[in-house]
């Protein structure tokens, strides 16, 4: 069984392994980097930590995100802190700068069977096919397993 | 057999324990976040400091507890440091190999010997010290080291020695390499500079020997073949001072009366904290190393005089004598342009390579002392960015880095060069603003400068030595037909009494005293305008208001009045206040020249003097402290002294408290607009007695 955490940009439900997530918090003020991809939101400092945070929805090709109360940060772990779990769980290497998604709202944590995840056959109305791991059709919703190594490659 | 064995295992084991009671192996992984957590440390530490300030009266003891953990995290924050510390022998060691395989191809014979082997330095730049050591060792070995047989000839050993010598000194780590070989000869260097093209014939003499031994560290001077840890290649003394520089380091030649060929590098201990320039475009913070930063400029946009000029369509600045191409940051970052925030144009002096610029920013702050953070790799494309740090309120904020804003604006160097040489002496800037300091430069002995600031100088009179009456012990000249007692600085200051008169002359005659006196100097060297801050800590004495580092060379400012004083003890008026408790004043004064020079006058006259940078930082420290009195400056950035004085009047536990304008501008109109704004007094920021006498008929009433 795999655990995911599952969260909305707009109205699409996306999940990510829990394992990778470091944390999820509504710290909004970040530092834009001029002169960087459009994507990028900025920086903020989490404990001491750079966190890189990038704007899903800019990145899946939409308008910018607007913040709003449900409006949150979804930490991920870097490397360095997924090195005793990566191998065993198929995490993703994202690499050794800490990242983050804004998104629109935390969804539930949820469980599935791997057998369930299947491929996606192409783009998924308006998310392309690159940044999609895989889907599972749940009861009510169709939900994209994010590909992160894809989403902040540069 | 099986008994002996036993015991080497146990004697191995007791070995161990020693040194394992000694030393642990620690990743260093571990160690760079423990130095992340304790900067986060250190920020928890200032804000718990801030938050608690109201509340130390209320909780007793509360302060020894916040004290304790003051400086506790400052500890902490240093022994962390310390463990990333290396001994710079670490690249020491290194070197009998080189020389060995070095004087076996040239046939030399070279002895090497080191000191200072446990200077420590933080690992990030002993790890990139060999390589720039390694080129200068290659040049002096090849360029300076004769072979043993030219050594015989010449009477020398024939072994020649190489010391590598590693000291600290103030916040830096000084590395002397010295060989002593043929030594350097100037006349060589600039034939060869004429040849390859980088000066020419005709200009030859202009240069000093600094400047002739500086061309040994041009681009492309002189090169050989050598091998680094990064490869086989050329390199020269230039690309030593290039791997120098990037991290944080400086290097300069020269060579003594025995032929002794001395290479001095600086170090800082550490590239996790470097200082810095805190700057903001768009209000937006930016962290800028304080290496290549060589001056501020201020500019008032309405100034016809210094305005920033397009030439060949692109933006220049006319400072002093040169063309200093102009960036500004939100167009190399891509921004969108900033809103005015004020009149004035803020330009930092940039020092790139060779080269100079000019970047425009919206507001300067303070320097600080960041913590480095590498920058993630999404930002690499920019080039634009060296770092990120966190600041003291938390937020993360970019470190420039300076020579990817110099390309990624497209400076063209080359072009401005040529330019240069049309500008005509004459256009030259007299004045840039009041923020700048506008600097007589002068020489008493040989190579010990001084420097007064013009408004203090009413006129310069050349004189020759000859015309000096000698009456008593006093000295005189005619001046404006009168007879005017001169003074000479080496009689009241301590410092080197020139070797010999020289047939002229200068006397330099000081504004608004009562009693003129002129000051004899030997040299004239040059008026400019820098924004120093003078050092008043470091060269303390009658007689001089501080020191302060300008275009490397160290400058002793004399405080006129001071000097007038001990010349004439009796002619001078005595304002030391009698009372045992000290009266306090805030002084709102953001030229750091006047700054110095009137924190002197009032500490001297018995005042307890705090001092604030402009109107802003002014207002803030009379909310915190109760102070006897406010002395103001006119013109500041941020608030100036009429906001000042109004935000003060409007406060009703401040208002009662005299506040004194002090400017340079005398005219009727600001006086009226100053005691309309609500101050108590108008002076003159030179008239001292004047000043003294009002403060304290204030202070009375």
């Amino acid at each position: 069984m795999l655990q995911l955490t599952t969260f909305y940009v707009g109205d699409t439900l996306f999940g990510v392994n829990i394992l990778q997530v470091k944390e999820i918090n509504n710290q909004m003020k970040y530092t834009p980097v001029p002169d960087s991809a459009n994507f990028i939101k900025g920086l903020f400092n989490l404990r001491g930590q750079i966190i890189t945070i990038f704007d899903l929805a800019k990145r899946l090709g939409r308008p910018d995100t607007e913040i709003q109360g449900k409006t949150r940060n979804l930490i991920l772990k870097t490397d360095i802190e997924t090195t005793l779990i990566r191998d065993k769980n198929k995490l993703e290497e994202i690499g050794s700068d800490a990242v983050g998604f804004i998104i629109d709202k935390i969804g539930d944590v949820i469980e599935i069977d791997e057998n369930d995840i299947q491929q996606a056959p192409a783009n998924v109305g308006d998310i392309s096919k690159e940044f999609i791991k895989g889907v599972v059709e749940l009861k009510s919703d169709l939900l994209i397993l994010l590909n992160v190594q894809e989403i902040i490659k540069l | 057999m099986e008994k002996n064995l036993n015991q080497s295992v146990h004697h191995e084991d007791e070995k161990g324990m020693e040194s394992q009671s000694e030393t642990i192996r620690v990743n260093l992984g571990l160690l760079d976040e423990l130095m992340i957590y304790a900067g986060e440390l250190v920020l928890a530490r200032n804000q718990l400091l801030r938050l608690t300030t109201d509340l130390t009266k209320t909780i007793p003891g509360l302060t020894n507890v916040l004290q304790d953990i003051d400086m506790t995290t400052s500890i902490i924050q240093e022994k962390i440091m310390n463990t990333r510390m290396q001994p710079i022998s670490l690249v020491f060691s290194r070197f009998p190999r080189l020389l060995r395989d070095l004087t076996m191809k040239n046939n030399k014979k070279i002895k090497l010997e080191s000191s200072g082997n446990d200077v420590n330095l933080d690992k990030s730049v002993v790890e990139n010290l060999y390589d720039p050591l390694a080129i200068i060792m290659h040049y002096l070995i090849e360029h300076d080291m004769e072979s043993a047989d030219e050594r015989r000839k010449n009477h020398k050993d024939e072994s020649g020695l190489i010391s590598l010598k590693a000291y600290q000194e103030g916040g830096k780590v000084n590395v002397d390499i010295i060989s002593n070989g043929i030594g350097l000869n100037t006349e060589h260097i600039v034939l060869k500079a004429i040849e390859l093209g980088f000066i020419k014939s005709s200009e030859a003499d202009r240069y000093g020997k600094k400047d002739i031994l500086n061309l040994l560290f041009l681009h492309n001077f002189l090169t050989f073949n050598m091998k680094l840890d990064d490869g086989e290649g050329h390199y020269g003394l230039y690309d030593a001072r290039i791997l120098l520089e990037k991290i944080g380091g400086s290097i300069s030649i020269d060579s003594d009366t025995s032929n002794h060929t001395i290479i001095n590098i600086k170090l800082p201990l550490t590239l996790v904290i470097i200082p810095s320039i805190i700057i903001t475009v768009d209000s937006l913070n930016f962290a800028i190393p304080q290496v290549s930063l060589q001056e501020i400029v201020r500019l008032r946009a309405d100034d016809k005089e210094h305005r920033i000029e397009q030439v060949n369509d692109a933006p220049v600045l006319r400072l002093r004598n040169k063309l200093l191409p102009i960036l500004y940051l939100y167009e190399v970052l891509n921004m969108p342009k900033p809103e005015n925030i004020d009149d004035t144009i803020r330009i930092l002096v940039m020092k790139h390579d060779e080269n100079e610029f000019g970047l425009v920013v919206d507001e300067i702050f303070d320097h600080e002392e960041i913590v480095v953070k590498t920058i993630p790799r999404f930002f690499k494309n920019s080039m634009c960015y060296a770092g990120t740090t966190i600041m003291g309120d938390g937020s993360v904020a970019l470190i420039l880095d300076i020579g990817g804003v110099a390309n990624k604006g497209r400076l063209n160097f080359t072009g401005m060069k040529e330019q240069q040489q049309i500008l005509s002496e004459d256009e030259l800037d007299k004045k840039m603003h009041d923020d700048m300091q506008n600097l007589l430069l002068f020489e008493n002995a040989k190579n010990q400068f001084f420097a007064l600031n013009l408004d203090l100088i009413k006129r310069i009179e050349k004189i020759k030595s000859a015309d000096i009456d000698l009456v008593g012990d006093k000295e005189y000249i005619e001046h404006e037909g009168k007879s005017l007692h001169v003074i000479r600085l080496e009689h009241f200051l301590p410092i080197q009494t020139p070797s010999e008169d020289s047939e002229e002359l200068y006397v330099i005659i000081p504004k608004a005293v009562e009693n003129p006196i002129g000051v004899i100097v030997r040299r004239i060297v040059d008026s400019i305008s820098v924004n120093t801050e003078i050092d008043s800590e470091s060269i303390i004495a009658r007689g001089l208001i501080g020191s302060a580092l300008i275009k490397n060379e160290l400058v002793l400012f004399p405080d006129i009045y001071e000097l007038i004083e001990m010349a004439e003890p009796e002619k001078m008026q005595q304002y030391k206040v009698k009372d045992k408790k000290k009266q306090k004043i805030l002084l709102v004064e953001d030229t750091p020249f006047f700054r110095s020079l009137e924190k002197n006058y009032l500490e001297s006259a018995g005042y307890e003097v705090d001092i604030a940078v402009d109107g802003m930082d002014g207002f803030k420290k009379a909310g915190k402290k109760k102070y006897d009195m406010y002395i103001v400056d006119i013109i500041m950035p941020r608030m100036d002294g009429y906001q000042f004085v109004e935000a003060i009047r409007k406060n009703p536990e401040l208002k009662e408290i005299p506040a004194l304008a002090l400017t340079t501008l005398s005219s009727e109109e600001s006086k009226a607009k100053a005691f309309n704004a609500g101050f108590n007094a108008y002076e003159i920021k030179i008239h001292k007695d004047k000043l003294l006498e009002t403060i304290k008929s204030l202070l009375k009433s």
